[in-house]
């Protein structure tokens, strides 16, 4: 989910960082093993370098800098950081064979490839310590919610996440106040507000992918189950797209999201072309992320009062809330592995996560962090039941499915430029070429 | 009159690209004598360089095409199997089918337009200012233009408002059912000014009497320009040809800008072989990284155009006209 935060960096970023590799060593000898618990902070001496996912002058970026120094202070230990920005785990990729940084923190479909098969030090133990700071753990603060999430085939837990990413359909409260409480309940529901609301009250930024994919993917997993969902996509052939239960599942995004239904230039715009006209009130609903309120704060202005639903339960009755993690890692190669954990579990102690949600406006992992006012409903969501991954996470398991399977297909069918069945042909086509070339 | 001599004895040829040194023999001039000495000395850091940063990578990509390799972990050899992959992938037939279309759609409608321009140009008043109005594109950044391509194209953009300007309400769908055209066009805009600035460079060399026979004998403006401007600028479009054809192998950051966004790879069907490359590397939310596959798409498109590059010469190949 990095890459939905990642919308807000500007298209320079992502070009002008590509294969630019500034990378520092770390200071110091590799510790000895078993060198030092979490809660000793007992690491005098010791440097480690931190590969961050912000950039420096952005508000997250100051929040984590006051808690290094705190770091710094409390065990003796130096703190090196690269703020590396969005292109982090681009820049990981060629450091994971030789100069890996101690900790790099990115979003978890980023760091998945790189460290979530093996690649990565073993977490666990950081779930269930202490800290210099704290002496409950970060499973008593509710953080092992998430640590199915991102626990491989092994039993290793890979990352620990310090963010929690939702997804709602998002409204201006003050406009639409009839719907606090009043939530749609299921698909149905939620198909006659939308065909209430009348054409165009649904705004897309159909050019990113994920966006455009989000719609299909959040109305199949809601019919047909995140199971049934990914066993769909991951079959070989591509056929199970004409399954009975798939197919009506299909002609159910059309029932919820007719083509009319999304706002004008939805499918012939550049991203946030169409995300701000419905800041500024030119359409009613945007199924998108928790960033949001923070995203589009300036056109909307003060008076926008940001709520959301949660995509209702369909046929499969499944309604849990999809998200996506950002969190820390450490390489297998890293130097100072030990100093790391210490150093992941320190600034996920409370007073720090809490100085981080101030400061973004996001949601913490942590149950005793209070969520933001614009969060509510998407953080009442993920409290309700267990969160799963937007998508299922099939987009994290197999690179490049939303680009080269899901994205052209669904543009097509959500814009009405081809019906279920010729949604089902495209995808199943998509499906079978991209499955034949993986390994 | 004994220069004169020595010079008939031994004429200068004209130095070929990458020609060996003179050998020392009995009629070697001091001067000789000097460049050979300097040969070695002025060639090998030159060549060190270009043997480091792109012989040396291009030889590993061709060993890494036939590996299976995500860059990190030890790296599988597997034979041909990047290559048969390739074959049936159609995601890779259209980013090299698109490749293609850049190279001669592009191309041939890069260069008609720029002899169209220098034509018109050749006798324009303050073609000075508009030769550098057209060569603007060139020096801007792709990712900056691709920004201004945006907003003309997109729904409710300027071109669409130009179009309600003059009462046709409802234009096309530019970015969402032609995003592949807006795109060559976009790139034979950014690249016109460069063509123009040479074969304009051609042109002024051309004596201007050849143009006032040609107007004395009622020649038309297709003849002048069949009979007189490309015979006699033939070598520099040859030459031009194949700078295209390497620069629209090596296009990327205008499709990539334009067609996608910071976090996402552009829609499959605008992909180029270097967006391909990029997306089953380091491009995407998820990256692929899959190294030996990308390598073998490189090695393909780069054979590919190698061939290309060769028949053109063949193809173009003219004995040079004096005047």
């Amino acid at each position: 989910m990095r890459s939905m935060h990642t919308s807000r960096a500007g298209a320079l970023t992502a070009i002008a960082v590509t294969g630019a590799l500034a990378l520092t060593g770390c200071g110091g000898d590799a510790e000895s093993s078993g060198a030092a618990n979490a809660a000793d902070g007992d690491f005098s001496g010791k440097t480690m370098t931190y590969w961050s996912y912000w950039q420096e002058k952005e508000p997250q970026a100051k929040a984590i800098s006051a808690a290094i120094e705190d770091f710094e202070e409390e065990t003796g230990a130096t703190v090196e950081v690269e703020w590396q920005g969005r292109q982090v785990t681009q820049k990981l990729a060629p450091a994971m064979r030789s100069n890996a940084p101690d900790v790099v923190e990115s979003a978890l479909d980023n760091l998945a490839p790189l460290v979530g098969d093996g690649q990565g030090e073993d977490l666990s133990s950081v779930m269930t310590e202490k800290s210099i700071n704290e002496d409950s753990s970060l499973a008593d603060a509710g953080v092992d919610r998430f640590e199915d999430l991102v626990t491989n085939d092994d039993g290793e837990v890979w990352m620990i996440p310090y963010s929690v990413l939702g997804i709602g359909i998002w409204y201006d409260a003050k406009e639409h106040s009839e719907l606090e409480g009043n939530a749609p309940k299921t698909l149905d529901d939620l198909g006659a507000l939308i065909t209430k609301e009348g054409k165009g009250s649904v705004a897309l930024d159909s050019d990113v992918p994920y966006y455009t994919t989000l719609w299909a993917s959040s109305i199949l997993m809601r019919e047909l189950g995140p199971e049934k969902f990914r066993a769909t996509v991951e079959d070989k052939s591509g056929e199970a797209w004409m399954d009975d239960d798939v197919m009506a599942a299909v002609e159910k995004i059309r029932d919820v999201v007719p083509p009319e239904s999304f706002a004008d230039g939805s499918f012939g715009s550049k991203f946030p072309a169409i995300q701000e006209r419905w800041a500024t009130g030119k359409a009613t609903f945007l199924l998108n992320g928790s960033w949001i309120p923070q995203e589009t704060a300036k056109s909307a202005g003060k008076d926008f009062d940001f709520a959301s639903l949660e995509i209702p339960a369909g046929t499969s009755g499944e309604a849990n809330a999809q998200i996506g993690l950002t969190g820390y890692s450490v390489p297998g190669r890293a130097k100072h592995k030990e100093l790391a954990k210490a150093f992941i579990r320190f600034v996920l102690e409370k007073q720090y996560q809490e100085d981080y949600v101030t400061s973004s406006s996001a949601m913490s992992v942590r149950d005793d962090v209070e969520v933001p006012e614009d969060l509510k409903n998407i953080g009442d969501s993920i409290a309700a039941e267990d969160p799963v991954l937007a998508l299922d996470g099939v987009n994290v398991d197999y690179a490049g499915i939303v680009p080269e399977v899901f994205a052209a297909p669904v543009r097509d069918y959500l814009s009405g430029g081809t019906d279920a069945k010729g949604f089902a042909q495209k995808i199943s086509k998509a499906q079978a070429n991209y499955w034949k070339g993986q390994n | 009159m004994a220069l004169a001599t020595r010079a008939a004895e031994h004429p200068v040829r004209p130095a070929r690209h990458g020609a060996a040194p003179p050998r020392a023999g009995r009629s070697e001039s001091p001067m000789e004598k000097r460049r050979r000495r300097i040969f070695w000395p002025l060639l090998i850091p030159a060549q060190l360089a270009n043997g480091i940063l792109f012989l040396g990578p291009a030889l590993a990509s061709f060993v890494i095409s036939f590996m299976r390799w995500d860059g990190m972990g030890e790296p599988d050899m597997v034979g041909f199997e990047n290559y048969s992959r390739l074959l049936g992938d159609s995601v890779f037939h259209q980013a090299f089918a698109n490749t293609l279309i850049i190279l001669l759609v592009g191309g041939i409608a890069v260069f008609a337009v720029a002899f169209g321009l220098t034509m018109v140009l050749r006798e324009m008043r303050g073609r000075k200012f508009i030769r550098n109005v057209v060569f603007f594109p060139v020096i801007i950044s792709p990712v900056v233009l691709s920004i201004l391509w945006g907003f003309i194209f997109q729904s409710n953009g300027l071109l669409e408002s130009a179009f309600r300007g003059v009462g046709i309400p409802e234009g096309p769908n530019w970015l969402g059912d032609h995003l592949f055209l807006i795109i060559v066009v976009g790139l034979i805009w950014i690249n016109l000014g460069l063509y123009v600035t040479i074969l304009m460079a051609a042109v002024d060399q051309i004596p201007i009497y050849l143009y006032e026979e040609c107007a004395l004998a009622g020649a038309t403006a297709w003849q002048r320009f069949r009979y007189v401007t490309l015979p006699l600028t033939w070598d520099v479009v040859t030459a031009a040809a194949v700078l295209w054809t390497i620069g629209s192998l090596k296009i990327f950051e205008f499709i990539y800008a334009f067609g996608g966004t910071s976090a996402d790879m552009p829609p499959t069907n605008v992909w180029n072989s270097a967006l391909f490359i990029y997306g089953k590397t380091f491009g995407g939310r998820t990256p692929a990284f899959e190294f030996g596959y990308a390598s073998a798409a490189a090695v393909v498109t780069v054979l590919a155009v190698m061939v290309f590059v060769f028949a053109l010469q063949r193809a173009t190949r003219r004995e040079p006209i004096e005047y």
